[in-house]
């Protein structure tokens, strides 16, 4: 509490552009929001890249989108400067900014960033584990048992 | 619960008088709770199995039974498995979620579909 600067606000941010648009391109808006970032004598601490995925419907006609997410800390205008970039770029079909603490602290970030992954990683186990189980269940008992289940949930 | 606590109620102010009254309110409720009941059977259809069968499993919350179970609206396997194939939010009667979670969400999956993680409500019809 003693400096002022030590709590600043820490936001995440995706956007989503173009397949098509070339390796290059992005690294330059990226650089750019980099760069935004440090203006606002915040911290960049996290950029992702999700690669390309396919949309869950089209946004202007496309159908796939390259994903790029990152979190950084920033003060005052911060978001509404990197959403005004974001705005400016053609080749950006959609972006989200979440804030995600008022007082972002980042080791606090971290820990929960790699609990959270852990956790996702272990589900990931568990779910493996039961499809295998499953699998060797349906090659224990041939004769299909699937029928009777189906009545319940209907109705 | 609710209905159990106003009727011990009904009985510390009986002390003071009008116990008759007291007895025919508390009939008045039983009977109330007895038509709950039914519509609740018709309604759920499931739960009680109507005589068909299916038997009766309480659902837990996932996200407070299992700690691992992290809500987050960037996991697409996640949202999806709270969301019907037209896109439509899973109610909380079905998913078991508790009114908590549920509310944490339904907001997460209106960030997934901003995100084309999730696809907004649809009659089912493709678009390609």
């Amino acid at each position: 509490m003693a400096n002022e600067t030590a709590k600043l606000a820490g936001y995440e941010t995706t956007f989503i552009t173009r397949a098509e648009l070339s390796d290059d391109a992005l690294k330059t808006i990226q650089e750019k929001l980099k760069g935004i970032v440090g203006q606002y004598s915040g911290e960049l601490v996290l950029s992702e890249d999700w690669g390309k995925k396919k949309l869950a419907y089209p946004i202007q006609k496309e159908t796939r989108g390259h994903y790029t997410y990152m979190v950084y800390s920033g003060k005052g205008d911060i978001v509404h400067e990197i959403e005004r970039n974001l705005r400016i770029q053609e080749h950006v079909l959609r972006f989200l900014t979440v804030n995600l603490a008022e007082e972002f602290d980042t080791a606090k970030f971290q820990t929960q960033r790699t609990a959270i992954q852990e956790a996702a990683k272990r589900r990931e186990a568990e779910r493996e584990a039961r499809r295998e189980e499953r699998a060797a269940e349906r090659r224990g008992y041939e004769p299909k048992q699937e029928e009777y289940s189906a009545g319940g949930d209907e109705e | 619960m609710a209905i159990i606590k106003s009727s011990d109620s009904g009985v510390k102010s009986a002390d003071r008088g009008a116990p008759r009254g007291d007895r025919g309110d508390r009939g008045d409720r039983g009977g109330r709770d007895d038509r709950d009941g039914g519509f609740d059977k018709e309604g759920d259809g499931g739960r009680r199995g109507g005589g068909g069968g299916g038997f009766h499993r309480k659902k837990v919350c996932r996200f407070c039974s299992d700690q691992d179970f992290i809500m987050d609206y960037k996991d697409q396997r996640m949202m999806q498995s709270f969301v019907t194939e037209h896109g439509k939010i899973v109610p909380r009667r079905i998913s078991g979620n508790c009114a908590k979670h549920q509310r944490h969400l339904t907001t997460d999956v209106k960030r997934a579909r901003n995100l084309a993680l999730v696809g907004f409500v649809s009659s089912g019809a493709d678009y390609r």
